[in-house]
Formats: structure tokens, C-alpha cells, sequence
């Protein structure tokens, strides 16, 4: 995992540097003068020797300094704190979505063992994945904005202050992005369970008298939950890294729009921040869901294998 | 495992490979692309400003945008645009992908580590993260997203093409080709390869999928296909201004981008039934 990180941090750093060109040059276009440039490359550090630039990079990031957006003229650590208080809210939302109607569906598909319900599930949520979620957004943001009016499209939220109306505009973006995800963790969830069910140690626990219930949901939902931790673990890290589309959609101020407006200014600072960001999320939770599994499963022991598969 | 299949398969009566559904809508989806090369109903950017906003109607089987440029004609002219760089994307991410996992699968030891590492590291970004990393340093462009698109899917591939050579290197074939003078590249070409291609394709379908979606997410947010290229998605951006007026305007870019995912999804399953199939006759 540290391996990974460093990896990932040096990436970040580096994509940046090694590509032909001068960041400077790049962002200031062509009719820049040589002054001008000269300013840039200094205020970005790119007059340094590279490892000396490295090494002043990571020592900033670890102290939680990730250096001031050259757009906005902010701290780009301050820029991210702040804008988590719209997608942090907005991953809660949409992953209790996804676990409240995945779970209960996947269940009940896995139990229903009929071919004509497996069938056009399978076709169902292959269906779901395949549709765009900034698509859904629009077609949410005319059936609730224009047709029914239940939410008025563009109104100006105070995320830090205004509960109520920061919940009322998350729920249409938490539903675009939860639907493909329920797509996929309900399959996930009905092929693990189908599994279980044939195992012998679902036969046993029906032969010493446990009931057809209980024994699915003692026994076989426990077993067939574990994978689905990891693809939870995935998608949830994905919103709080940034829904970048739907925040898009919506113009919902969060880490995905940050970034999106960071590229299209080619603010090279805050994208190197916002990208180290990100990774450190997504691989503390893939860190988080691992311990997790040694709390739901006992057998699995540090030092396995989690790669393989 | 192989046993388990083995007898519910010889208990079923062998099966005709017949083409499956997904066999069917990616047959449609490039018929449509190639009409869409040769001709469209109107010229794509051709601009009626008089009839601009139009509701579908027998003109305009999806109506028109606020240019009054026909929706269906760009949407078929989009088409050749999204399946070029998805399939551009593809091509990269599985010769990257399948080069890395090969190599990996095969030998293990410290390029495994290392590799393997690397492809760690890529995964820790979400595709479109990485994908928009990529137009931040490269700019944006049709060749640009594909390989933005290419790299982003390479990872997925090569885990794939590792879990398959993994199994396919302790064969007993692959033994006996090498007891008898094999290189270690014709192992991997002659004997892993073809034995393990299923999964390979299968990932290289959903692949595509994947890659025609993201094209369209990049192009919504401009930073993909450009102006005065049709894209399905960058037309969903402007269909956005216009929903409380033109609602058909955003619904038939939708329906496209959804059915063109769709039929690689479905091709993928196809793809795995069909070897199987083919596996077990």
C-alpha cells in the first residue's frame, strides 16, 4: 500500500515534468513573452533542478501544503477541504442508496431462481451500466425540474449552513450516480449469494434444522457480502475522489468540478493536488475495506494474496 | 471446477452456437456507423435556422437543435467519431494491457512486482481522473482521448491477461512445449495464448463499452471531441440549456450513446458463450 502510494505520488509529480515542453510555456500559450515565462517558471518552482522540485513537492504535500492555485490564487489544500463538504455528503448519499436497493434486490433475484427473472436481470442491469449517468441527470433534471417543478434547477446552496436545501439538491445527483452502481453491485450481490447457496455448508446448516431464512442470512448473505464490500469500497471512493460528470451536470461545487475546471485552466498546481488527493482517498478506503474483511471474515489473514483475481 | 462444468455440460445437449443478442446489436450499431460515413439524411452541420428547435417529425425523425441542424444526421455522424476512438482506445489498452499481463503472468518474479505495482498505482486514479490528467498535459483532440481513453483501460487488462496466464503457464501442454525446445515466447504466443483468449475478449468488449461511455463523458464536459466534429456526448452538453424547451433534444443522444454500451456489453457475453460453447463440442 505505501509502495503504491509513493508510486502513485511520483506519477503525479512527474506527469507534469517529463512531458515535451515547458508547463509555463504550455499555459501561457505561444504569444507569451520571455519575461513573463521567466515569472511563471519561478513561481512554479520549474527553474529548479527536478529532484530538488520533487523533494520540495512532497515535503509541502506532507505538511498538508499542496501550494496555491495559480487561477484562483487560493491554497489548493483550503480549495479541496472546502469543497468537501459537497461531495463528502454527496458519497453518503449515493452509497446508501446504492446498499439500500442493490442488497434487498440482489437477495431477492438470487432467490427467485426462476430463468425468465435471471434472464432479463442479466439483460436488465447490463442495461444500467450501459447507460450514461450524466444522461440520467438530464432526464431527472426535466421529469423533477421542468415537468413536475418538486425541485427548482439552479438554486444558489449554502453547503457549510443550509442543511435542507444542500440535501434537497444532492438527491437528484445522488440518484444519477447511484443507478449504474446499483446495476453492478446487484449483480454482484445475486452471483454471490447463487453461489453460496450451493454450498455444502448451506446443506449442513438446513440439516441440523436451521431455517431456510435464517440460514441464508446467518450463513450465505455473510459469505456473499464480502466481495461485494471491495466493489462498494470502489465505487464509494470514486464519488468522494469526485464525481466529475455529475457534479458537472448538476454545477454542484465539489472535488469533480474543481477538477474539472482546474484541467480546463490548465492550472497545473491545483490538478497535481486535487490528483494526489484523490489517490490518497481511493487507497486509504481500498486499505479500509481490506481491514474491514478481516473483521467480517476472520480467515482472511494479513499477508494474503488480494491481488490475484 | 473444470469437472463440475464438464458433467452439467455433458449433461445438456451439445448447443449450436447461434449469434446471440449482442452478436445482433453490434451488427446494427456498425451498420448504422457505416451509413452514417457514406450519408446522412441532412448534411450534419448543416445549419436551418428557421426550423431550428423543431420537434420529431417525419423531416426530422429526432428532431432538430437551436442551429436547426438535423439531430439524427449528427447523431449517425457522430457515430464513425465515438467508435473510432473507442475502438482506438481499445486497441491501445489491449495491446499495452495484454503485452504487461502476458509478460507478468508468465515470468512472475520482480517484473511481476514491479509491473504489477505500476498497474496498482494506475488503478488508485478513477479512469476519467486519469483520462483528464492526460488532456490537461496533452490538450484536448480526437487522437488525445483516445490514448487518454487507452491508457485508462490498460490496468483492467492486464490484471485479466495475468489471472489467465497465471493459470495457462502450469498447463501441462505449455510443459511439454517447453520439455521440447519452446522459447518462452512461443509458449506464450502459440500455446498460453490461444487457450486463454476468452477472458482477453470478453475484457477487450466491455473495454470498448467502457471506452465509448467515457468518450462521451469527456466530450459533455468539452474536453473531448471537438467543434465542428459531431459528438454524441458534447451534444447532451448543449441539449442541457435547452431541456425545459426541447425535450427531445437530450433524449436521442442519450438513447444512442446507452444502445451503442449496451450492444459491447451484450458482445461480451456473447463472446464468452460462444467459446465455451465452442470449448465443450
Amino acid at each position: 500500500m505505501i509502495i503504491t502510494t509513493l508510486l502513485v505520488v511520483v506519477m503525479i509529480f512527474f506527469i507534469f515534468r517529463v512531458i515535451p515542453g515547458d508547463p509555463a510555456l504550455i499555459m501561457l500559450g505561444t504569444e507569451a513573452d520571455e519575461s513573463q515565462v521567466a515569472a511563471l517558471r519561478s513561481r512554479l518552482g520549474t527553474d529548479r533542478p527536478l529532484p530538488d522540485q520533487f523533494a520540495g513537492w512532497l515535503a509541502g504535500a506532507l505538511r498538508g501544503d499542496l501550494g496555491v492555485s495559480l487561477r484562483f490564487n487560493q491554497p489548493v489544500t483550503k480549495m479541496i477541504v472546502d469543497r468537501l463538504a459537497v461531495s463528502v455528503p454527496l458519497a453518503l448519499f449515493a452509497i446508501a442508496l446504492v446498499i439500500a436497493i442493490s442488497i434487498p434486490l440482489g437477495v431477492l433475484l438470487a432467490l427467485a431462481r426462476s430463468r425468465l427473472v435471471e434472464l432479463s436481470f442479466s439483460y436488465l442491469s447490463q442495461l444500467g451500466m450501459a447507460v450514461p449517468s450524466f444522461w440520467v441527470a438530464l432526464l431527472l433534471m426535466m421529469l423533477f425540474g421542468v415537468v413536475l417543478r418538486w425541485i427548482p434547477l439552479g438554486e444558489t446552496v449554502n453547503w457549510q449552513r443550509d442543511a435542507v436545501a444542500s440535501v434537497r439538491a444532492l438527491m437528484l445527483p445522488a440518484i444519477a450516480i447511484a443507478l449504474p452502481a446499483t446495476a453492478i453491485v446487484a449483480r454482484y450481490v445475486r452471483g454471490g449469494l447463487v453461489d453460496q447457496l450451493r454450498q455444502n455448508y448451506m446443506r449442513a446448516a438446513l440439516s441440523k434444522g436451521l431455517s431456510f431464512r435464517r440460514a441464508v442470512y446467518r450463513h450465505a448473505l455473510r459469505n456473499a457480502l464480502m466481495p461485494v464490500t471491495t466493489v462498494l469500497g470502489v465505487i464509494f471512493a470514486d464519488i468522494v475522489a469526485g464525481a466529475v460528470i455529475i457534479e458537472t451536470v448538476f454545477a454542484l461545487p465539489g472535488i469533480g468540478l474543481l477538477l474539472v475546471t482546474a484541467v480546463s485552466y490548465r492550472d497545473f498546481p491545483l490538478i497535481q493536488g486535487l490528483a494526489l488527493y484523490i489517490a490518497v482517498v481511493v487507497v486509504a478506503l481500498n486499505f479500509a475495506v481490506d481491514l474491514l474483511y478481516r473483521v467480517i471474515d476472520p480467515r482472511v489473514r494479513p499477508g494474503g494474496s488480494a491481488r490475484d483475481g | 471446477m473444470d469437472d463440475v462444468v464438464g458433467k452439467a455440460q455433458a449433461s445438456a445437449r451439445p448447443r449450436r452456437a447461434v449469434a446471440g443478442p449482442g452478436w445482433w446489436l453490434t451488427g446494427f450499431v456498425l451498420a448504422i456507423t457505416l451509413w452514417g460515413w457514406l450519408a446522412t439524411p441532412y448534411a450534419p452541420n448543416e445549419m436551418n435556422v428557421p426550423a431550428r428547435l423543431q420537434p420529431p417529425s417525419w423531416a426530422h425523425l429526432a428532431g432538430t437543435d437551436e442551429f436547426g441542424r438535423d439531430i439524427l444526421s449528427r447523431l449517425m455522424a457522430g457515430a464513425r467519431i465515438s467508435l473510432a476512438v473507442g475502438a482506438g482506445a481499445m486497441t491501445l489498452s489491449v495491446l499495452s494491457g495484454a503485452l504487461i499481463g502476458m509478460l507478468t503472468g508468465y515470468f512472475g518474479g520482480w517484473l511481476d512486482d514491479a509491473l504489477m505495482r505500476l498497474m496498482d498505482a494506475l488503478l488508485a486514479l478513477p479512469g476519467i481522473v486519469i483520462a483528464l490528467l492526460i488532456v490537461a498535459v496533452w490538450g484536448v483532440g480526437l487522437l488525445n482521448t483516445a490514448l487518454a481513453l487507452g491508457i485508462m483501460g490498460a490496468p483492467v487488462i492486464a490484471r485479466v491477461t495475468r489471472s489467465a496466464f497465471l493459470v495457462g503457464r502450469e498447463m501441462d501442454y505449455v510443459l511439454a512445449a517447453r520439455a521440447l525446445g519452446a522459447s518462452a515466447a512461443r509458449a506464450i504466443l502459440k500455446h498460453i495464448l490461444p487457450n486463454q483468449i476468452t477472458p482477453i475478449l470478453v475484457a477487450a468488449s466491455i473495454n470498448l463499452a467502457g471506452a465509448i461511455l467515457a468518450e462521451a463523458g469527456l466530450s459533455y464536459l468539452g474536453l473531448g471531441t471537438q467543434p465542428p466534429d459531431p459528438s454524441w456526448g458534447r451534444m447532451l452538453q448543449e441539449a442541457q440549456r435547452y431541456i425545459g424547451v426541447a425535450w427531445w433534444y437530450a433524449l436521442a443522444p442519450g438513447l444512442t450513446i446507452t444502445l451503442a454500451v449496451f450492444a459491447f456489453y451484450l458482445l461480451a457475453n456473447d463472446i464468452q458463450r460462444a467459446l465455451i460453447d465452442r470449448h465443450w463440442q
